[in-house]
């Protein structure tokens, strides 16, 4: 004999029960902090679906912490008082490369974007945090040129990692794709990390940028703007049309960065986190999360010695299907960014 | 002494508002109808199974094609010549771990009420229903909005549709897999129908203004239906074919229940926005639930009540 319970009811049952116990009450006021939006200019021929896709991750070289030299800025347009200014509120301090350091830096970027476009074929190629060649706090012209023609020679996005910049005192990320414009598409850091001495500057407006390409719709955002809740939560908010997070790092904490990689994953579908290569310091190179399980595949010293390539390989289809099923049946992180995957019941 | 929930007073309480309704300027309505027949397979399939039932429509659709083609002709009331299938075959695909058979889109352009429809087999290889699927609704591209006026004509249409093609694919389904299905027990579990429309609007809005018009905040700051927006309610009746006022809804159907679901939309500038439909829920007899939904769609495409609708059927259908 059939169940003879109501089907209203069984729906009911079925709709109520996975309501989470505890909503965070943040949740409903993040809204207008951080906006999220499609890059434009991708053809159509680009955005059709891929079956496989291979994501490159470069942790380019850096520096001994000690051998790091910083510059000092004031962001007060006018420095007349009275009344007093707040001079602390209005410091920055950036890091500046000499010449030699971005020569090395280029050689890597370089030898990167070959490695992992001409020898292994990726179609996505994401950089470090500081990882773009820059000299004396200026982004250097010949690694956008160098990017821009790789990315359109080999049909490939380049999330071409970023650098400070004197010019505007933000940490400033460049990415490409066939057809964008020879300097890139832009977006910048959102918060300071103040406790490797970073204190930039930062836009008046919040925005993530979203690539539409070979059936992935992509997200990134720098380092320490993950452990933003507005901005991580603004990125949730719109998981329906985000698939995959990429997150350029420089951090000797990174390994804390397993948690939010982990909880973001099982809200998106795929994070991945790249980390500079610290010598000094024991921090990973990379945080790879599918559906709130780790990946671990293996880095790769190239040739130079200076900077790793770790590879990543996603079955576009199969991610979908997974995100599909994960995010209609569990419930794991709707207590944290608010109901996104399951109806609020009244 | 029993508690009377909120949505059983008779008058509306004292309520905090952060916005008063705007008036919003509905330029057109996209609705989208989905009704679907449910039943469970003893013991449970596996995917072999799918790709057994799919074996047999794909052999016999050469034939049942002409079959089909006459069917919806009857149940639409559209001319088999004006009747484009957009795929030509039978497709076996999975939708999260859910296998499906998806028959070919049909579209209807030239004829006064455009329509696009599809008929599809959701099987379920775990303890949940397979759901045998008919959606009913307008092509996606290259058609003006529906004015708002016609939004109850058209869902009734498209109700109608749903409902007698569905009933009929349901029973060719049954027909062409039974013997694929021999050994298998099959209890029918009841049906369901999902309608979700988009209210197309013009301008610029921030979230607030479309929250405010479809929610109201209680005095804890909590969401409820803004079951006082007037027009709200107009358009939930014209979508849900209610003969009362929504507001008595639950008084009237004690197991009704209010909803909503989120979802993204991309807007005209590129950015993303959370939008979310408010949706009713309520039993048509032991072993049918009708769940009609309202969203304002300020999308760049227009497709926030496809979409939702799909979320929604997706949520409901991995739960029963």
């Amino acid at each position: 004999m059939g169940d003879e319970t109501p089907l209203i009811e069984k729906i009911r049952t079925g709709v109520q029960g996975p309501q989470p116990a505890f909503r965070n009450p943040f949740s409903i006021l993040f809204e207008k902090i951080c906006a999220v939006g499609y890059v434009p200019g991708l053809s159509e021929e680009l955005q059709a679906k891929r079956p496989n896709v291979r994501i490159a991750l470069v942790s380019m070289p850096t520096m001994p912490a000690a051998d790091l030299r910083f510059q000092e800025f004031s962001s007060a347009v006018d420095r007349s008082e009275p009344p007093p200014l707040d001079h602390k509120a209005c410091w920055r301090q950036l890091v500046t490369f000499d010449q030699a350091f971005a020569d090395k830096m280029f050689a890597s970027f370089s030898e990167a974007l070959t490695a992992a476009l001409e020898d292994k074929g990726a179609d996505i190629v994401c950089f470090s945090e500081l990882g773009f060649p820059s000299f004396e706090m200026k982004p250097m012209m010949e690694a956008a040129q160098l990017a821009h023609e790789m990315s359109r020679k080999h049909n490939a996005l380049v999330i071409a990692g970023s650098s400070h910049d004197a010019r505007t005192l933000y940490n400033t990320a460049y990415l490409f794709y066939p057809g964008s414009d020879v300097h890139g598409h832009v977006f910048h850091k959102s918060i300071s990390a103040v406790s490797v001495k970073e204190w930039v500057s930062v836009p008046s407006y919040r925005r993530v940028p979203l690539v539409n390409i070979f059936g992935l719709k992509i997200a990134s955002m720098i380092c320490l703007d993950v452990a933003d809740y507005a901005s991580i939560a603004s990125v949730v908010r719109c998981a329906d049309r985000v698939d995959v997070l990429l997150v350029p790092c420089y951090t000797p904490g990174f390994e804390k960065m397993a948690k939010i990689a982990k909880v973001t994953s099982e809200a998106l579908g795929l994070v991945a986190m790249v980390n500079a290569t610290l010598p000094e310091e024991p921090a990973g190179l990379h945080q790879i999360w599918r559906l709130g399980r780790k990946l671990e595949p293996p880095h790769q010293a190239l040739p130079s010695g200076a900077a790793f390539i770790t590879y990543v390989d996603v079955e576009t289809e199969k991610l979908k299907e997974d995100r599909v099923q994960k995010l209609s049946k569990e419930n794991t992180t709707d207590w944290l960014f608010g109901n996104r995957n399951i109806p609020v019941v009244y | 002494m029993t508690y009377a929930p909120w949505h059983a007073q008779s008058e509306p309480p004292r309520v905090i508002r952060l916005d008063g309704p705007e008036e919003l300027r509905v330029s057109g309505v996209v609705p989208v109808v989905r009704w679907a027949r449910l039943i469970k397979y003893s013991p449970i399939l596996d995917e072999n199974d799918t790709k057994r039932a799919y074996s047999a429509m794909q052999e016999a659709w050469p034939d049942w094609q002409k079959t089909y083609r006459a069917s919806l002709t009857e149940h639409t009331g559209v001319p088999e010549e004006s009747l484009h299938f957009i795929e030509p075959d039978i497709r076996w695909k999975r939708d999260g771990d859910t296998p499906m058979l998806d028959l070919p889109r049909v579209q209807a352009r030239d004829v006064p009420e455009v329509l696009e429809l599809r008929n599809c087999c959701a099987l379920c290889i775990e303890e949940f229903s397979s759901k045998i699927w008919t959606r009913v609704g307008r092509p996606a591209i290259g058609t003006d909005d529906l004015a708002a006026d016609q939004l109850r004509h058209v869902v009734q249409n498209f109700r109608a549709m749903a409902t007698s093609c569905g009933e009929w694919f349901y029973r060719e389904y049954r027909n062409l897999t039974k013997d694929v299905f021999a050994g298998f027990d099959v209890e029918e579990v009841g049906a369901f129908e999902i309608t979700t429309v988009g209210l197309r609007v013009e301008g610029t809005f921030d979230h607030d203004a479309f929250d405010s018009w479809l929610f109201r905040y209680d005095d804890e700051g909590r969401e409820r239906p803004n079951l006082e927006n007037e027009p709200l309610c107009r358009f939930l009746q014209d979508a849900a074919g209610l003969d009362f006022h929504p507001r008595e809804l639950t008084s009237l159907e004690p197991q009704a229940f209010w909803m909503s679901m989120p979802f993204a939309i991309e807007l005209p500038n590129g950015e993303l926005a959370a939008r979310k439909v408010l949706y009713l829920a309520r039993p048509r007899g032991n072993d049918a639930v009708q769940v009609v939904g309202i969203g304002i769609d300020d999308s760049r495409e227009g497709d926030l009540a496809r979409e939702v609708a799909l979320k929604v059927s997706r949520f409901l259908a991995s739960r029963v």
